[in-house]
């Protein structure tokens, strides 16, 4: 690739990482006897030293996270230990939790094969969705080790814990793979899953010893900590072998300098992975969309067709595939007989596929994180290997881009959770109720008591409980489990019915209560899964969505008024030196409505009429950050001018944050005020678009003089002339009449805030 | 405390928060109501005339004396798994008398000594009596006792030394007649739904007056806990007295069935009696090793077998027969 002129000109940074040794270590003697043999016939020699450290802490008690690279054999580092000790003691019992079922299942599958080599009776079950009501029985009273994920965990295991004695009384081991997966929302439940954990463990008198998995996250320590709410030990050096990496970044060519449009990140990807195919280098394509996967897919199934029609070298990998089907394709990843692979974040995850030689990225994952995990699939112990990340035209991609030193530079971003987001703790609290009555004086997880009580007497007020002889009891025919869903907060979700089969109307889909009124207000096109349907019928009270599949030339943008009430303040300081700048966080109350929509053309976005939406407004309660300019800073500043800095600093924090609170741009929303009514200042807020926060604003609180630093970076660094989508925003190509343009205002208000 | 949590509660709380109540003292000798009412076992034609071998027939795993047999049936806040049995009923012989005895919760302090109570009365007693209790009263008590720590080894729980990894069928003691399962293979063809109170009035002719239907058991309960005044309670007690002796109602009734098949006169019933005679016949025989209970089942099957069925029971008749010889 070196000497391809075509490909080197647009390559903006290429970085190699030398080749690493192996660093082992010996078997340890306490070890029953079988399973040094068992590894050695199944090719392990001896463990790897971060293997045998983290053996050595699991043994002592200690509970730990384990965060070494993908592909250094982190599964081994749980496996052992929770072996060992059924192997010797024969009633010991471990839960191990993994996102999502495949996930598990690859799990399991993996766990037969050392159970098998080591010939011991030891009983391993996968517990999720599919298991049929006959094994479930046999699972609970004789499993071992209980393969399961947290939504099961939370709605079926905890709420039945009496049909679980078993498990419970002699758990001794509880594993959480994927830790890093469980942030935001989810991660505030999961966290919330565990102390119902914990809770049931304590009144069944066992103590198990927690073992968390991670990716590369900034806060290990801290965010397993939220999590599992205990002490714990780091286990990060990795003693696994690496060969040498190179790491390219592919910026595709500016075609329109002026609106700063470069040509598409998909056609380049496709390019890139045809000619790694012509060379026969087994390689994976991250696409970011299921779209992407099945768009690049046929066109490189197109390239390697042999005569007889077969294509089967390259394959499409994403959600929505029967599980059959993927399991052939990693399987046929592993043996060689599949050369590329096209998936989505789907292949992300643990599952086992062997190491390829190259990654191509369409586009910047996201997170630092979820980039090394990416190029990580391609990696092997042995031989280079190369990855590719091919630049989009957004901010983000272009900051990542143009700043190799910060994405090499920077440790991963900081994976967040808030366990005591108001809506999310009190269903757990009910739950927990339900599991086990509170006693007077009891806390629930790292929660204090008078906190408890308070939710356990408000509980109680609304008859959800019963508070007689110093315990409160669950009172209702209610099942709270079921009202709560762990990925999502709002609890109200709208069902999407496809109505174009008169004989047969389908549900397609769910969405939360917050978005609706932007993509499911009546004449809206909905995308799903590339087909459009237009909405007949919105049912706001009976939280339905009709749907009609159509095939039209334009999609549909609705307007949203949104307004911000500050309700509470917890925290203000100065910005940086001035105390003119000041940075505050607390709760605001964001009330929006959808007033219009436009129907855009879908190739060239003209604007080709209008509609009216007439639903009523929503109310979410949030957590925020914001940053306010006092009138001694503006009275100088032209007001327009202002406004257009504010628009640009707006529209870029909105890009750039993300990046460092490792979380999506849907989860948190920015807006501003010229004169805010509760700061009586300019003011800019930053919250979290989840009903009561995740954490995100409060690390945005903690992280914004540098967020607003690289913010200005990418403005300033911008190859655009007067602004553009990739920094200040669209219309930004327009020049304010004032001289100066969006791009110019936007740095001079980052002057105001005191960002250089 | 947790950032900002009383000005929250305050605005999604419905009744007002008393900030800082203090917590009442642990009551830990709340004892729950025992209710107890005796009748003459006249009341209860056949009862106690019932024989150890036909409550094999009817399904219990060995023979036993109906004078050793706890009925038994629960009231309980709702259906799921979060529910609490408020009141255990139950009923037995003793001298002449049947005897029933209520334990009442009147509020949720008293849930421990109720188990109790019931716990203790198993012990003298050697199987249960009800009607879905297999997979509905047993298997809650059960959970209750477990989260109340109260312990009830060996009668509503396996001992806890059995090192038995197989799964055993439900959670229920060791024996235990459910007599659902008994109506439901006699009137099932013939009536579909077989409640406790639809058998009565179908078989017995007993049409309860002013009975609480159960699905406003839970609400009824509910209502009571607020107000706190036990009138509230009469008509489920009433409600679950009835449902009490119901029970040994239908089981005399049973037995004179399969004593005396011609009690029946619906061609369906027969025809359904003599198949749940038959399969008992093979349950006994290989589940239960009781071959001499068997060849009784399959020999009262081909007192009313229809001409289909008639060869297959002779030939298990005559194999059941070799074993004897």
């Amino acid at each position: 690739m070196k000497n391809d002129a075509a490909f080197t000109q647009n390559v903006s940074h290429w970085r190699t990482i030398p080749a690493r040794a192996a660093c082992c270590a010996d078997f340890p003697d306490w070890l029953d006897a079988r399973i040094p043999d068992s590894l050695r016939k199944l090719g392990a020699a001896k463990p790897y030293t971060h293997q045998r450290k983290a053996w050595d802490a699991i043994r002592e008690g200690r509970h730990v996270i384990i965060t070494t690279p993908t592909a250094s054999g982190k599964t081994m580092c749980y496996n052992i230990p929770v072996l060992n000790s059924i192997l010797k003691e024969g009633s010991p019992r471990a839960l191990y939790l993994f996102p999502t079922k495949a996930l598990g299942s690859d799990q399991v599958a993996s766990l037969y094969n050392i159970i098998q080599t080591l010939g011991a009776d030891i009983k391993t079950f996968t517990f999720d969705g599919d298991t049929p009501a006959a094994a479930r029985r046999v699972i609970r009273e004789a499993g071992h080790i209980v393969v399961t994920n947290p939504d099961m965990l939370h709605a079926n295991i905890l709420p039945a814990h009496t049909k679980w004695v078993k498990l419970f009384e002699n758990l001794k081991y509880i594993v959480i793979d994927e830790l890093h997966t469980y942030r935001g929302v989810f991660g505030s439940n999961m966290a919330n899953v565990m102390r119902r954990l914990t809770r049931l463990c304590e009144f069944y008198g066992s103590r198990p010893t927690v073992i968390c998995c991670s990716a590369t996250i900034a806060n290990p320590l801290e965010f397993g900590r939220t999590i599992v709410e205990r002490e714990l030990t780091l286990i990060d050096c990795n003693g696994a072998p690496q060969g040498e990496r190179h790491v390219i970044f592919y910026n595709p060519p500016v075609i329109n300098k002026q609106l700063g449009i470069r040509k598409g990140a998909v056609n380049e990807t496709r390019g890139i992975a045809c000619d790694l195919l012509a060379s026969d280098v087994s390689s994976i394509v991250f696409a970011r969309s299921r779209l992407q996967v099945e768009v690049i897919t046929h066109t490189l199934k197109t390239r390697v067709r042999d005569p007889l029609g077969n294509s089967g070298r390259v394959r499409g990998y994403r959600g929505g595939y029967l599980p059959s089907e993927r399991r052939d394709i990693e399987r046929g990843l592993r043996d060689g007989s599949v050369k590329a692979v096209v998936s989505t974040n789907a292949l992300e995850l643990g599952v086992d596929i062997g190491s390829l030689e190259a990654c191509v990225m369409c586009g910047y994952p996201g997170t630092i994180a979820s980039t090394w995990q990416q190029a990580g699939r391609a990696g092997r112990r042995k031989g280079a290997s190369v990855a590719v990340m091919v630049a989009t035209s957004s901010a983000l991609d272009q900051y990542i881009i143009t700043h190799p030193d910060y994405f090499f530079g920077q440790s991963p971003e900081h994976a967040l959770c808030q366990p005591d987001n108001f809506h999310v703790l009190v269903n757990h609290i009910k739950c927990a109720a339900y599991e086990l009555p509170f006693a007077d004086g009891d806390s629930y997880g790292n929660v204090d008591a008078e906190s408890t009580r308070q939710l356990l007497q408000n509980l109680t007020d609304n008859h959800f409980l019963r508070s007689v002889g110093g315990r409160f009891h669950w009172m209702s025919e209610e099942f709270p489990a079921s009202e709560v869903h762990l990925r999502s907060a709002g609890e109200e979700n709208f069902l999407i019915v496809d109505i174009t089969r008169p004989d047969h109307h389908a549900v397609i889909g769910e969405m939360d209560r917050f978005t609706v009124p932007m993509l499911l207000h009546e004449h809206a096109i909905y995308l799903h899964e590339a087909r459009q349907f237009q909405v007949e019928k919105l049912d706001f009270p009976n939280k339905k969505a009709f749907v009609r599949q159509v095939d039209a030339d334009y999609y549909t943008d609705a307007d949203l008024a949104t307004s911000l009430r500050v309700i509470d303040k917890f925290d203000e300081t100065p910005l940086l030196s001035s105390e003119d700048v000041r940075k505050s966080m607390g709760e605001v109350l964001v009330t929006s409505m959808a007033t219009i929509f436009k129907k855009m053309k879908l190739d060239t976005h003209e604007t080709l009429g209008f509609g009216m939406i007439d639903l009523p407004e929503s109310q979410m309660q949030t957590t925020a950050c914001w940053i306010t300019l006092s009138d001694a800073a503006t009275h100088d500043v032209n007001q327009d001018r202002l406004q257009n800095g504010l628009v640009g600093i707006s529209h870029i924090l909105h890009n750039i944050a993300p990046l460092y609170l490792m979380c999506d741009k849907r989860d948190i929303a920015v807006h501003f005020h010229m004169r805010d009514p509760f700061s009586e200042q300019a003011t800019i807020f930053l919250y979290d678009s989840i009903p009561g926060g995740v954490g995100l604003s409060d690390k945005a609180f903690e992280l914004m003089p540098t967020i607003l630093s690289h913010a200005k970076d990418t403005v300033l660094y911008c190859p655009c002339e007067s602004g553009c989508p990739s920094c200040v925003g669209a219309g930004a190509s327009v020049p304010s009449d004032m001289g100066g343009g969006m791009k110019t205002d936007t740095l001079s208000a980052f002057r105001l805030f005191g960002v250089e | 405390m947790i950032r900002g949590l009383a000005r929250k509660l305050e605005t999604v709380s419905v009744g007002a928060t008393v900030p800082g109540r203090p917590p009442s003292p642990p009551q830990s000798e709340s004892v729950c109501k025992v209710i107890e009412e005796r009748e003459p076992l006249a009341n209860y034609r056949g009862l106690s005339d019932i024989l150890p071998k036909t409550l094999c027939i009817l399904g219990l795993p060995r023979e036993a004396d109906i004078r050793s047999a706890l009925f038994v049936d629960t009231e309980t806040t709702g259906l799921g798994g979060g529910s609490v049995a408020f009141l255990i009923g139950t009923g037995f012989i003793e001298g002449g008398c049947f005897v029933t005895r209520q334990l009442l919760m009147r509020d949720y302090d008293e849930e421990p000594s109720s188990l109790s109570v019931f716990a203790d009365m198993l012990k003298d007693f050697e199987f249960l009596v009800s009607y879905n209790g297999k997979s509905f009263d047993m298997p809650l008590l059960k959970t209750r006792c477990i989260i109340n720590k109260i312990s009830a080894e060996g009668t509503l729980m396996r001992s806890p030394d059995s090192r038995d990894l197989r799964p055993r069928a439900g959670a229920e003691p060791p024996c235990h007649l459910d007599l659902l399962h008994a109506s439901r293979r006699i009137w099932k063809k013939r009536l579909g739904g077989c409640s406790l109170k639809r058998i009565e009035e179908e078989t017995l002719g007993l049409v309860r007056a002013d009975d609480l239907p159960g699905s406003e058991v839970p609400r009824r309960y509910f209502d009571y806990l607020k107000a706190k005044d036990e009138r509230l309670l009469s008509d489920i007690l009433r409600h679950n007295a009835d449902d009490v002796r119901g029970m040994a109602r239908i089981i005399a009734l049973l037995s004179a069935i399969y004593t005396t098949p011609a009690l029946l006169a619906d061609p369906l019933d027969i025809l359904s009696l003599s198949r749940s005679l038959e399969r008992r016949a093979v349950a006994l025989e290989h589940r239960e090793n009781n071959p001499r209970r068997a060849l009784e089942c399959a020999d009262m099957a081909i007192g009313i077998a229809s001409d289909e069925d008639m060869p297959r029971l002779a030939r298990r008749k005559l194999r059941l027969e070799k074993k004897f010889e």
